[in-house]
């Protein structure tokens, strides 16, 4: 327990117990001690030193305050005229624990530790007064103490709740938004459709082999040029409404006809190119259209392939967006000081750092879900039932939880929420790189980013500030019993 | 640090996060509003016309075919961003005073216009 350096004021001490209280006031003091002048602002006693003196304030006001290892300064309180302070640091002998400074002009008298023990010895009823005072602060202590740990409790304390709202709000703008969008797109892409007519891999095979088939592949032209079936043209599905002609036109070169069996493939997980680009055909009339069926995907294993290094596309200037994404990076060499790790500031540094970036994230795909939806397709590991509503909800939650961090609302919840689509864009980046998908990252802008493994140190950057958060946030905090700001008296 | 150090962290944040979001939104349209056609027929199949409007929609048709297709655009740093429903982004690329358009089909972003993927178009209205 600090006891130390309580502050005291007389006035506040009158009127307690059977004694009648007394105060220095009331004792002769004015023979011993030296008067001193503190201008306004000047430190009178410093948190840690030794004490050596106490003080009766005489004219003026003093300020009482800790500091806190991350350097946070908490007002205690204010003493006026006839107060008195560091009584008790020289009875125990314990460094000050409280630092008090000239609330304004002021005059004290200093009293030194040996003319306070004859002080002491000569006026028992002062040293009753400092027992009894003593013992009020250790209850007055345990009572900001249980207040302090119930306070952090609650700062600390998250809930099911808080994901729910986080995510629900996601949803529910997400569907909202897109009601009204002019770029909407279909919650789940690809549902219903013609049915095409399915082949299976012998017979596709035997077909080939017998040269009786005009094979497509139907991917964009990235991922055709990694590998495809020998002899393949590339019709991306993606182009069709655009490009039919010019489709139509290397048909005819090949002496399609309407009726010539034409092998469609390419289709993923994430989206059914082939069945897209087979059901386009069958609209401009051509009749025998076929796609593979459950082992879409195994076209590589069943004909001669040709292959190609992969080629990354270019990479775009992405301004002062681009460059926001290298500060984790550099938080990340900050946290590497044990003291700075464990800075609230550092905490609120991060989540302002954060909800900016991920807001710029959120706010292109907000707008053009299409292209988000097709970078998703891209990464191939989401389900094609998932893909749209994946891209639809997704960057409302950038946006949300982004928004949650800046606000200091639910901010623990929000950092998981960011710190679990760091993990998961950490995945999905590792993934495209070991398999070499020529594919942009949807990162920052819409195009133009090669994935690569800066993105992956980013990320990972990124998460780690999640993490700072969600241990050390405590500070301009928005949150269950009110707004916290550290600083304000406690 | 004090309350004044994130009163100014917050204050700068805010600062940020406006910037960003004006810095992102798009250029004026206007100098690019007209239609376009291609300088040569597109694989014998004849010409395609290209019809930028000032409210951010276009029309991509082919002439003799009588389809068209329609796209949302805007415009970034001096290039015509034009978006398809399927969500592939092309990059357009104005020169000679807007006058001519090179519109890149490869559905990727490269600095200039790949000879291979590049259907050029010149204004006509």
């Amino acid at each position: 327990m600090a006891q130390s350096e309580k502050p005291t004021n007389s006035s506040q001490a009158q009127g307690q117990g059977p004694s009648p209280p007394l105060g220095p006031k009331d004792l002769i003091i004015a023979e011993i001690g030296i008067e001193k002048s503190f201008p306004k602002g000047s430190i009178i006693v410093r948190q840690g030193d030794s004490p050596e003196s106490f003080y009766v304030v005489r004219k003026g006001k003093v300020k009482v305050f800790r500091l806190s290892e991350e350097g946070i300064r908490t007002d205690l309180t204010e003493l006026g005229e006839g107060a008195y302070f560091g009584e008790l640091a020289i009875v125990t002998g314990q460094p000050r624990t409280a630092s008090v400074e000239a609330g304004e002009d002021t005059v004290l008298t200093e009293i030194s530790r040996e003319e306070f023990d004859i002080l002491l010895d000569d006026n028992p009823p002062l040293a009753r007064q400092i027992i009894k005072q003593l013992t009020q602060w250790l209850v007055e202590g345990d009572k900001r103490l249980e207040k302090q740990v119930v306070h952090q409790v609650k700062i600390r304390e998250i809930s099911w709740f808080d994901f729910a709202l986080i995510a629900g709000l996601s949803v529910i703008f997400a569907l909202v938004f897109n009601l009204y969008n002019d770029n909407a797109l279909p919650l789940i892409q690809g549902l219903g459709g013609e049915p095409v007519k399915v082949i299976s891999l012998d017979e596709a095979r035997k077909l080939y082999n017998e040269q009786k088939l005009m094979v497509i592949d139907a991917r964009k032209e990235g991922f055709s040029r990694l590998e495809h079936i020998k002899g393949a043209e590339n019709f991306q599905a993606v182009f069709f409404d655009l490009m039919f002609p010019m489709f139509q036109f290397k048909l005819e070169q090949k002496q399609v006809t309407k009726d010539s069996p034409i092998f469609v493939y390419g289709g993923t997980m994430s989206r059914r190119f082939d069945l897209d680009l087979a059901r386009d055909l069958m609209a401009k009339g051509y009749e025998n259209v076929m796609v593979l069926g459950s082992d879409y995907d195994a076209w590589n294993k069943a004909f001669p392939v040709v292959k190609q290094p992969a080629k990354a596309p270019a990479a775009m200037h992405l301004g002062l967006a681009g460059l926001l994404e290298w500060i984790p990076l550099s938080i990340f060499l900050f946290m590497l000081i044990p003291s700075v790790r464990r800075s609230p500031y550092l905490s609120m540094f991060c989540r302002i750092l954060l909800g900016v970036i991920f807001i710029q994230f959120a706010l292109s795909k907000i707008l053009r879900p299409a292209v988000f939806a097709m970078n998703v397709v891209d990464y191939q590991l989401m389900p094609s039932w998932g893909v749209n509503l994946w891209a639809l909800a997704l960057p409302w939650a950038e946006l949300v939880a982004g928004l949650f961090l800046i606000l200091g609302i639910r901010t623990r919840t929000a950092a998981i929420f960011i710190g679990g689509m760091n993990v998961m864009f950490i995945v999905g980046l590792v993934n495209a790189i070991l398999q070499g998908y020529p594919i942009n990252c949807g990162c920052v802008g819409e195009t133009g980013e090669p994935v690569n493994w800066w993105k992956v140190l980013k990320n990972v950057a990124m998460l780690l500030m999640t993490v700072q958060i969600f241990f050390y946030d405590r500070l301009f905090v928005l949150d269950r019993g009110g707004f916290v700001w550290r600083e304000t008296k406690i | 640090m004090n309350r004044n150090v994130c009163q100014w962290i917050s204050a700068l944040g805010l600062l940020l996060a406006c910037s960003l979001i004006l810095g992102s939104c798009a250029e004026s349209r206007t100098p690019f509003v007209g239609t376009y056609k291609s300088d040569q027929p597109v694989s014998g199949k004849g010409h395609i016309e290209l019809v930028l409007r000032d409210n951010g929609e276009a029309d991509w048709s082919w002439v003799d075919q009588g389809k068209s297709s329609k796209f949302k655009w805007r415009v970034q740093d001096g290039r015509v961003w034009l978006y398809t429903k399927e969500g592939i982004i092309i990059i357009v690329t104005p020169t000679d005073g807007n006058k001519h358009l090179s519109v890149d089909m490869s559905g990727e972003w490269h600095e200039g216009c790949p000879t291979e993927k590049c259907i050029n178009f010149t204004r006509v209205k």
